[in-house]
């Protein structure tokens, strides 16, 4: 093949413009740590770190709604734990004034202290999270539980006397959060679930306890009625407790889940986006050699001449 | 035979030799003009009086010396049709990959701040509203999410429409300088013709009008034909460009109206015609593609604002008919109302989604509960909340015919059929730039001008030159001798 020379200068061109490409592309990889540039160098791979970046971001979402909802349920426990304590205190009480060596000025000092541990649990049920009420459903913004006119209201409506369709419809009031993809948890237990309706709720039977307490004598046998039903109530707030533990577990297990997947996320990423160090000075180093090879035959060649040798 | 015959032989010896040095140094001066043919001169022996070279048998009549026939450039026109091809595949390739390339800068789809990111952001900020949703910093959050996410979209459409009409300049400002190269070659065909009536060569301007179609052919794809008469046409999809002496101009026609944006935008027709203008290859089409594409096999610029304005639209009717379902928070005097939009509802293209105006005014207004709000009752209630959670786990979203599957991945698809399309423009263009070179050099290889080669070409003229003169001077001392001798 003939050559010109501008097709000599144009090819030494060429080959510089290659050779020192690759030099920006393998200086720029050992630079940035990543294998391309830009999306459209690999779209496929591109696309695939993108799908994973959102799995990712949807795992760091959930972490968080995680974590709020553990400070929800650990606060639902501490105030659930309390009103244990309290029921303890009031059954312990009670069955001391059962006594029939117990005088009437003893058993009111007895009932003073059961209308104490009363209020307490009221106020555990009135306690809150973030500034959020957690035993109302959704209602967060007042104490569910309140006294008025001598009745005492959940969210405005009388519990002695509440039927049944309006306890469920205040029951279902559940705040569920999304704990993992399509995994919900429901974070709030209403007072009710706690306390019950009707004439024998937690609260009456208290009171009941405390009038019977007050009788002179003292009718044993109504007292021990009404402490069996709270015994009922009780072994209802230890249900509630177990709840929320499983609840707790089930938080741990998702998360510990989450973790494993994230991380599993994280290398898959790296796997494909990320350049292994060695490799990418390595291929920088042969790219400089090319280059400087390049530039020095081209130099030589470009620069002969027939002229240099005639005379 | 006359005496003086000697010194005409020497003196057309002369003539040519240095009409050959003169040729060389033309050659060696042009080395690096673009378009230049080398040119050789074609040296002949001159056929005597008689018809006869040389009469051997009474040695009377030697031969009559040397003259140029001719000074030919070396080209093939293979090549030369082979080139314009090429070349007007790899400018439209590469205006093309220059374009796409744009486009993924405008849709920022390799960055952090995109539009996938601003409906993650708006999705994830809700979720955490619904574990307190009365909390307004909270619903202020979603609000600022909201209108991230709108004003990201805005730019985007609004950017690429800038982009459309930019390209729309370039087609404007490349019809005329393909009209203006037109009548170039229509005034060369010209001179060309009437030069070469007389027999000649008009080499240069041969160049010249070589170079001038091979630059209109990276704008728009052309094929030529010479006919036996000297006419030159040049030809856009076999209707004439240019024919011999006679231009048809390319006009422009604004026959393009986006539906969106109502600007117009202009097409190529033929002004002798008033037919469209079927172009094949050349920047010319990358610009119209560009600009008009709008299926998955043509991507430009209106088949990605369609996806944002899909996109855009679902968004709107989604998030409207679950806020409107849904129950808003009271704030200030407003009490708890249902059937409040979240977005604009009359708004519904990419460039203009926007936030209702009840939005805008406060967050109370995203309706998280499923129930009215009242006195005690479903402050916290986040029923319809989950209702936006649910429609960011559906993957069955539709707009119209258009099956959008969820929001993110619709987007992320559509930055990978950019990417993909920006990929295979690259690709084809480096694959085409090979044979595009492959051609130069065949080429080259035939019409450059190597300089070593006219190094020689010079000692070889120098010494024929040298040596006519030293006949010149040979005969002058025998003419000398003879006419002393008297």
């Amino acid at each position: 093949m003939r050559i010109s020379s501008s097709m000599m200068t144009r090819q030494a061109m060429e080959n510089i413009e290659k050779s020192y490409s690759k030099v920006a592309n393998t200086s720029n990889q050992v630079a940035t740590g990543k294998r391309y540039a830009s999306a459209s160098e690999s779209p496929v791979d591109f696309h695939m770190v993108n799908s994973l970046k959102l799995e990712q971001g949807e795992i760091t979402k959930y972490f968080s709604n995680i974590e709020n909802a553990r400070v929800s349920v650990s606060d639902t426990e501490i105030a659930l734990k309390d009103i244990n304590e309290s029921f303890q205190r009031i059954k312990e009480l009670s069955s001391n004034a059962m006594n029939a060596s117990v005088s009437l000025s003893d058993r009111e000092a007895i009932c003073i202290e059961i209308e104490q541990c009363k209020q307490q649990i009221i106020s555990n049920l009135n306690s809150q999270s973030a500034g959020r009420f957690l035993f109302g459903g959704f209602n967060s913004k007042f104490p569910p539980i309140k006294e008025n006119a001598g009745l005492l209201e959940y969210n405005g409506t009388v519990i002695s006397t509440m039927t049944d369709l309006e306890k469920d419809s205040f029951i279902s009031e559940k705040v569920v959060v999304n704990v993992s993809k399509g995994i919900k948890v429901d974070l709030k237990i209403s007072a009710l679930e706690i306390i019950g309706t009707g004439d024998n709720n937690l609260l009456n039977n208290i009171d009941k306890i405390i009038s019977e307490l007050r009788n002179e004598p003292l009718s044993s046998d109504e007292l021990k009625n009404q402490v069996d039903i709270l015994d009922d109530h009780f072994d209802n707030v230890l249900l509630q407790l177990t709840k929320i533990g499983a609840t707790t577990n089930r938080l741990d297990a998702i998360v510990s889940q989450l973790t494993q997947k994230q991380t599993a996320i994280s290398e898959k990423i790296s796997g494909i986006e990320d350049i292994d160090i060695e490799e990418a000075i390595l291929n920088y180093k042969l790219a400089e050699q090319a280059y400087n090879s390049t530039l020095s035959i081209s130099g030589k060649s470009i620069q002969l001449s027939l002229m240099d040798y005639l005379r | 035979m006359s005496n003086f015959y000697g010194l005409e032989l020497a003196s057309k010896s002369l003539y040519a030799s240095q009409k050959a040095i003169e040729t060389t140094a033309h050659n060696i001066a042009n080395v690096n003009t673009e378009g230049y043919s080398r040119q050789v001169v074609e040296l002949e022996a001159v056929v005597n009086y008689n018809g006869l070279i040389y009469d051997s048998k009474n040695a009377r009549n030697v031969g009559s010396g040397v003259v140029i026939s001719n000074i030919e450039q070396v080209r093939n026109e293979f090549y030369d049709k082979l080139y314009r091809k090429e070349i007007s595949i790899s400018s439209e390739l590469t205006s093309k990959n220059q374009a796409y390339s744009y486009i993924e800068e405008i849709m920022k789809s390799s960055s952090d701040s995109n539009i996938t990111n601003d409906i993650t952001s708006l999705f994830n900020s809700m979720e955490k509203l619904s574990l307190d949703s009365e909390n307004m910093i909270l619903r202020e959050q979603v609000r600022q999410d909201a209108i991230l996410l709108t004003d990201n979209l805005n730019t985007t459409a609004e950017n690429l429409y800038q982009f459309q009409s930019q390209l729309n300049n370039n087609v404007i400002a490349l019809t005329g300088q393909i009209n203006d190269m037109a009548n170039e070659v229509a005034s060369l065909n010209d001179m060309i013709y009437k030069y070469e009536l007389s027999g000649n060569k008009a080499n240069d301007l041969r160049d010249q009008r070589n170079l001038l179609v091979d630059q209109i052919s990276e704008k728009i794809g052309v094929t030529t034909s010479e006919g036996a008469d000297g006419t030159f046409k040049v030809l856009i999809n076999g209707f004439s460009l240019v024919d011999h002496k006679t231009v048809n101009q390319i006009t422009l026609k604004q026959d393009i109206t986006n539906p969106v944006t109502n600007e117009k935008y202009s097409s190529l027709y033929w002004g002798s015609t008033n037919t469209k203008v079927n172009i094949q290859s050349g920047e010319m089409k990358a610009l119209t593609d560009m600009r008009d594409g709008n299926s998955v096999d043509r991507i430009g610029v209106n088949y990605i604002i369609g996806k944002l304005d899909n996109l855009a639209g679902s968004l709107v009717t989604e998030f409207n008919a679950i806020n409107r379902a849904g129950y808003t928070l009271p704030y200030g005097s407003s009490s708890s109302e249902t059937g409040i939009d979240f977005f604009n509802a009359a708004n519904t293209h990419a460039f203009n989604i926007s936030i209702s105006s009840e939005l805008e005014e406060s967050g109370a207004n995203i309706a998280a509960s499923s129930q009215l709000i009242s006195d005690f009752s479903n402050w916290g209630n986040n029923e319809n909340l989950q209702s936006f959670m649910n429609l960011r786990e559906s993957d069955s979203i539709t707009f119209g015919s258009e099956s959008i599957g969820d929001f993110e991945s619709y987007i992320e698809n559509t930055y990978t059929q950019i990417s993909f399309a920006t990929g295979f423009a690259a690709s084809r263009k480096a694959s085409q730039d090979s044979i595009v070179s492959y051609v130069t050099n065949q080429k080259d290889s035939v019409s450059g001008v190597n300089l070593d080669e006219e190094m020689l070409n010079l000692s070889r003229y120098q010494k024929s030159y040298q040596a006519a003169a030293k006949l010149m001077a040979v005969i002058d001392e025998m003419l000398q001798t003879l006419l002393n001798s008297f």
